[in-house]
């Protein structure tokens, strides 16, 4: 069951708008319904996409999420899609205040979609692309039989995540692809000014994204950014290597790589191989901004809520309620974290506690006192949402101070007792700690090394090893999914019990040898 | 906005009931099952719904980031109780799912898999009865039976509600809408129409795993039948030199040792239907569970099989179950062969006798046979 907003929901939706592009805030225009609970699970099991394709993952998840909140163990206040126009749905049960504060947070929701730099390349018409999908797929049903279309997207699903966590970055030897891809004059970005102040009119034939830094032109392939997919071509375009190795350079998309490379793969596998492969990119910058999105978005619906006084003076203590929900918990609850780094670089910002001098000071008590009247904290908030990521965020904001301040500890285990106790208080411990949680959104990052493996077609992925192992039995478990959509035998190599290894898929069977 | 979300989740259900019928097995087998009943909830924890993907391994010294005072080795939680190898899968993220059936629908899954027959009520005195019970209320009827005292009680309440009645001078008048007249309602009882009893061997040479054995068929059989049979009558019996009668949760619990001595439970069954049963009206099915080591030549209970029991039942079920066994004097320690002697006379009596129908038998040598004997046992449909 779905509502159209109400007149006056209608009326409190226009307010709030008002409110939020009186703060600045960018967004699309954004359509609201009202949802009841069992139809809002049905939608956030589809993960937004009431049109998304019909997989059983789905109904797991609903059924997942039937128990949760039907429980009230968990309560989702509202669903964001990040399309244009922008959709948002709310819960038929929040009360009057909720729905305020959950319209302000949408709009700061959207704002960021809109504006933030990972999300600059996605679909911004989502809804009907995946519309699209799911006809294709239907088709796709239709003519070779559901279950074993059903079983290849199981098989792909395994793989989802592979794909390549920063496209836009060049990887390997940038030199030979300096020559031909600068000034190749496209640009198709919002660049809104250098946030570092680097002076732009240094830069050469055409300014670089995002405000990146002119020295980062190496590192970063234009090409790329203006159009991911174009990458695709990539290989074509590039001189010939000696080596006849493919992929010549390590591929972190390893979809694009098994649709393109797979033999003998019926097109309609490659077909939905690639919108799952289109899709995956569609949630990425989703899992990389979690903490930035929800941070943003629960800082502007308090400032909107409480200092602009959007709360009526009888919803305050409902207001305050709900946000002791939203922010409760510790460590990683992103709206928490988010909302109060968020804040913490306002006020630093706001009065001058950066820079060279500030963190040379040595007296303390001048430190707690520092104040220059700078002002520029909502400034510095924005250009931070439009250019950066959850890593980004996390190393540079979250400083020592934030850190001592929030009283964070990390605990290890403590084998004599089993007990996990306080390790350590060091702020750079800690900080590490969050981003290795961030890193590739906390997966392995898996590359293809070789497609044509002991000169027999075979699949050579390998482990970027960062000091974490693999699961074996989980490794077993894809490798033999991915036999299935390769076709040929399967090898990865990475590190077992400390020891570097291949492990292999062939006929039913796992072979792991050293190397 | 047309969900798929019902297919998806309907979809979602059919797999992990498959997924439930791949470890069928181990599910029948498991001891905490045993004795329950039709609605009584049995949570399964489904695994490997998840789909696999390249994770990294757990690491169990990182107990993450906290918030709070605390000095440096402060205890913050205890580690899991599970140290290593305990079921690593427990507690996963996402894909573990805790499915809750209740014994019926399990029974049920069990019936799909195996392929049991549903059994049809014969007879001719599966049929319901009808009661008229008269249990409810009503505002028209005849004056016979008019309930008086629900109706002066309707005429004062309507009194007090609209200020007439003076308790001073209590008067109650009637009218038309206070009446009260009892009504009936037709129920079905149904009419009991077969009695299954258990009979188990408690003996000394039974250890509890082969009591356990046979409680878990006993136990499976008696929920499937109790699902598909309506009316259905259960009766229990326990023997080892002598035999008693007993309750459910005795013969499901109970550990006594002693001599075998099959005839006596033979004649306590015999005994339960001549008093209870009468095999022109009922159907009877007896389940008997031994490890076939009788005292004897079984001459007394082929005796007693002639002698009419064989001819008042359906059907007799026999297991004999063949775990080796440490002491089994029989076969001198060896746990090959091991094999009580009465499953091979039994066949042989039944076979040259005229009740070649009757006898359904099955060898367990371990809880893999307990899903084939039940097929054995219930897959005629008889």
């Amino acid at each position: 069951m779905y509502w159209h907003l109400t007149p006056n929901m209608q009326k409190m939706k226009e307010e709030i708008e008002e409110a939020a592009k009186g703060c600045g805030l960018d967004f699309y225009p954004t359509a609201f319904y009202v949802l009841d609970l069992e139809t809002m699970n049905e939608i956030c099991a589809n993960t937004g996409f009431p049109t998304r394709y019909s997989h059983w993952r789905f109904g797991m998840e609903y059924e997942k999420m039937k128990k949760e909140t039907g429980y009230g163990f968990s309560r989702l206040y509202e669903l964001v899609i990040n399309n244009d126009p922008g959709v948002a749905y709310l819960l038929h049960d929040n009360s009057i205040t909720q729905q305020r504060m959950v319209m302000a947070h949408v709009f700061a929701h959207v704002d960021f979609f809109k504006n933030n730099a990972c999300f600059k390349h996605t679909d911004r018409s989502m809804v009907y692309t995946m519309e699209g999908h799911r006809k294709v797929i239907e088709k796709y049903i239709d003519e070779v039989g559901f279950s074993e279309v059903e079983h290849f997207i199981d098989n792909c699903l395994s793989i989802e995540y592979l794909i390549d966590e920063f496209p836009y970055i060049k990887r390997g030897n940038s030199e030979e692809k300096k020559k031909d891809k600068c000034g190749c004059g496209k640009s198709s970005h919002g660049c809104k000014g250098c946030k570092h102040g680097h002076d732009e009119k240094r830069s050469g034939s055409e300014k670089l994204p995002f405000g990146l830094p002119e020295y980062m032109r190496d590192f970063v392939d234009l090409d790329a950014l203006s159009n991911i997919d174009r990458r695709n071509d990539d290989d074509e375009e590039e001189e010939e290597d000696d080596e006849d190795r493919i992929p010549r350079k390590p591929e972190r998309d390893v979809l694009k790589f098994l649709i393109e490379h797979a033999d003998g793969m019926p097109s309609w596998q490659r077909d939905i191989l690639s919108i799952l492969r289109e899709e995956s990119y569609y949630f990425l910058p989703q899992r990389q901004t979690k903490i930035m999105n929800e941070g943003w978005a629960t800082f502007w619906h308090d400032h909107m809520m409480t200092e602009m006084g959007l709360a009526e003076p009888n919803g305050l203590i409902d207001y305050a309620k709900t946000m002791a929900g939203v922010i409760g918990g510790g460590g990683m609850n992103p709206y928490k974290l988010g909302f109060l780094l968020y804040q913490d670089i306002k006020e630093r910002w706001d009065k001058g506690r950066h820079g060279k001098e500030y963190e040379e000071e040595q007296d303390a008590l001048k430190k707690m006192n520092w104040d220059t009247k700078e002002g520029n904290g909502f400034k510095k908030m924005f250009e931070v949402r439009e250019s950066m990521n959850d890593i980004e965020f996390i190393r540079e904001f979250m400083t020592d101070e934030f850190i001592q301040q929030s009283r964070f500890f990390k605990a290890k285990l403590d084998h004599n007792d089993n007990w996990y106790k306080i390790a350590s208080r060091k702020p750079q411990e800690i900080r590490n700690w969050f981003i290795e949680q961030l890193v590739n959104g906390g997966q392995p990052a898996i590359e293809v090394i070789d497609g044509n493996f002991e000169n027999s077609k075979e699949l050579l992925l390998g482990h970027v090893y960062y000091g974490q192992e693999l699961d074996n039995t989980y490794r077993d478990k894809t490798l033999a999914r991915i036999y299935k959509i390769w076709r040929r035998p399967v090898h990865i190599a990475t590190i077992a019990d400390g020891q570097p290894v291949i492990a292999s898929y062939d006929k039913g069977e796992i072979k792991v040898t050293k190397w | 906005m047309v969900s798929n979300i019902p297919k998806d989740a309907d979809r979602f259900n059919r797999i992990v009931k498959g997924n439930i019928r791949k470890d069928l097995k181990d599910l029948i087998a498991k001891d905490d099952l045993i004795g329950r009943r039709g609605k009584d909830k049995v949570v399964i924890p489904v695994p490997h719904i998840n789909l696999p993907r390249f994770k990294h391994g757990d690491n169990k010294d990182d107990g993450g980031v906290g918030q709070g005072d605390g000095d440096i080795g402060d205890k913050v939680k205890p580690a899991d109780k599970g140290e290593e190898g305990d079921d690593p899968k427990a507690g996963e993220d996402a894909g573990e799912h805790m499915l809750e059936l209740t014994v019926e629908e399990l029974a049920e899954i069990m019936g799909e898999e195996l392929k049991l027959p549903r059994i049809e009520p014969r007879g001719k005195r599966t049929i319901y009865q009808q009661f008229d019970h008269y249990s409810g209320l009503r505002r028209k009827g005849p004056r016979a039976l008019m309930r008086f005292k629900r109706t002066h009680l309707q005429a004062l309440k309507r009194q007090i509600a609209s200020g007439e009645y003076n308790p001073n001078d209590p008067m109650i008048c009637i009218e038309k809408d206070d009446m009260r007249y009892r009504s009936w309602k037709t129920k079905d009882i149904p009419e009991s129409s077969a009695v299954v009893m258990y009979l188990m061997d408690v003996s000394g040479s039974m250890s509890d795993r082969h009591k356990s054995i046979a409680r878990k068929i006993a136990s499976w059989t008696d929920v499937w039948l109790r699902a598909n049979y309506k009316g259905l009558e259960s009766r229990y019996i326990i023997h080892d030199s002598v035999a008693a009668e007993v309750d459910e949760e005795t013969f499901y619990k109970t550990t006594t040792s002693g001599g075998t001595n099959i005839v006596s439970g033979y004649i306590e069954a015999q005994k339960i239907i001549k008093q209870s049963y009468d095999p022109a009206d009922w159907n009877i099915y007896l389940f008997q569970f031994s490890d076939g080591d009788n005292w004897g030549n079984n001459e007394d209970e082929f005796n007693v099989l002639k002698g009419g029991l064989m001819q008042a039942l359906n059907l007799l079920c026999y297991a004999q179950i063949d775990v080796p066994w440490f002491y089994n004097t029989r076969s001198g320690g060896k746990s090959e062969e091991v094999m009580g002697g009465y499953l091979g006379d039994l066949e042989k009596f039944i076979k040259e006798s005229k009740y070649k129908d009757k006898l359904l038998t099955a060898r367990l040598q371990d809880e893999e046979d307990i899903l084939p004997a039940i097929q054995t046992f219930l897959g005629t449909g008889k």
